[in-house]
């Protein structure tokens, strides 16, 4: 098929009711074609061009072409779900963060993460995530009242160029391997810095800078945590024959969670912070939004995996 | 939009349901339906013709057939009894009320 109809039918799809959306799409392609057929000059990429141009916005084709319920109330829904889910992945990703740093975190003006403890931590996951649906909600309808699609179009964006970047990379064993690999290096990290650590420091004082004990056997602990909550997740995923976009979405936020639940319950290690070790502060700061970019990765990819294009 | 374009929008919600039965003895798809339409005055636009197609079937007016023979899939509508009795029945309604313009319009012109 030709990539403008492809690109045209991407950005028509989010909009039409699930139901009716193959059909459709495929109808929309078809008259398309036969249009530009029969424009002077026939099959040229400039009528194709021009033919797309005149369907018009691909939210007024979607609403235009539907019978059942406003288009919009459909993507609604999608929309809603998807920026919940991204809500909740910075959301997870600053109780990391919090947990980890041994303070309060403040996101002015919406998020606000309190030091969680482990009774805590019980009501904050399930608390936060209906927050992040209700604040959705209110953010699209501003949106909406605005006319404003760009950040649609962006979440979009990112969800079309992780499709790309993964097209044609198929679900193996490795991904069991890698996490295992995973589960085994954090292990080798624990070991480390249980008995390797402490008598480094005894040979140098400098280590102790950047590595401070007790900092370094929690923070595996963590990392630990986090690694075999993914590996469970891989094995899952391969046994089950899961869709790449639930091992995805499960497996980053089953390890965030698992993170997170491990910081709290181990609690931070705030005396090795305060002793200066800047560079470990800035290292966690960065794995933790690493892991939420990974995650935020995970929910658009979902995005577009739930909506995927049907086969025309 | 002027008076007469809403006007006229609301006409053709039932003429196109009208001519739509009327054209779909024989199996035509989406794009087949507009060229046949326009080459008899009747101009649809496409937006306007595959949800009406779509309403229709749902209906049970019409029924629908994916044909992939061709080189381009394509979708055909068809009638079903159900809708040749719908059609009569418009056309009745339509036969009616034109009589009745026309007797109308003669009162008043005499």
């Amino acid at each position: 098929m030709n990539a403008h109809i492809t690109e045209f039918l991407e950005r028509v799809r989010p909009f039409l009711v699930a139901a009716d959306e193959q059909d459709i799409l495929r109808e929309i392609a078809g008259s398309i074609e036969d249009r530009e057929a029969s424009m002077p000059g026939g099959g040229t990429d400039e009528n194709m061009v021009a033919v797309i141009a005149a369907m018009g916005d691909p939210r007024d084709v979607a609403a235009a072409w539907s019978t059942g319920r406003p288009a919009v109330a459909v993507n609604y829904l999608k929309v809603q779900w998807l920026l919940t889910g991204l809500l909740y992945a910075v959301t997870v990703g600053m109780a990391a963060m919090s947990a980890v740093a041994g303070g309060s975190i403040i996101l002015a003006p919406v998020l606000y993460v309190p030091r969680l403890t482990p009774l805590s931590l019980l009501y904050y996951l399930l608390l936060s995530f209906v927050f992040d649906y209700g604040l959705a909600s209110i953010l699209i309808q501003v949106n909406e009242h605005f006319g404003n699609r760009v950040g649609i179009e962006w979440a979009l964006g990112i969800a079309r160029r992780e499709r790309d970047r993964r097209h044609g990379k198929r679900k193996t064993a490795d991904v069991v391997v890698r996490n295992l690999v995973d589960v085994v290096v954090m292990l080798i990290l624990y070991l480390v810095a249980r008995f390797g650590v402490p008598y480094a420091i005894w040979l140098r004082g400098l280590v102790r800078f950047f590595f401070p004990d007790p900092f370094s056997v929690p923070f595996t602990i963590w990392l630990l945590a986090m690694a075999a909550v993914q590996f469970a997740v891989a094995c899952l995923y391969c046994a089950r024959n899961w869709p790449t976009y639930v091992y995805e979405l499960v497996g980053s936020l089953g390890g965030m969670i698992a993170l997170l639940v491990a910081a709290t319950l181990t609690g931070p290690p705030v005396q090795s912070l305060r002793e200066g070790a800047m560079p470990i502060r800035i290292f966690l700061a960065v794995f933790v939004l690493s892991v939420t970019w990974g995650l935020f990765k995970a929910v658009t990819t979902a995005f577009f995996d739930w909506n995927a294009a049907p086969e025309l | 939009m002027s008076e007469v374009d809403n006007f006229e929008k609301e006409m053709n919600r039932g003429f196109f349901q009208l001519v739509v039965l009327l054209l779909l003895e024989k199996p035509m798809y989406g794009y087949m339906i507009v060229r046949v339409l326009e080459q008899n005055g009747v101009v649809v636009d496409e937006n306007t013709l595959y949800p009406l197609l779509r309403r229709l079937e749902e209906k049970g007016a019409l029924s629908s057939r994916w044909d992939a023979a061709e080189a381009k899939a394509r979708k055909y509508y068809e009638v079903t009894d159900q809708g040749r009795a719908l059609r009569s029945s418009l056309l009745e309604i339509w036969e009616h009320q034109g009589k009745a313009i026309q007797s109308l319009r003669r009162e008043v012109e005499s």
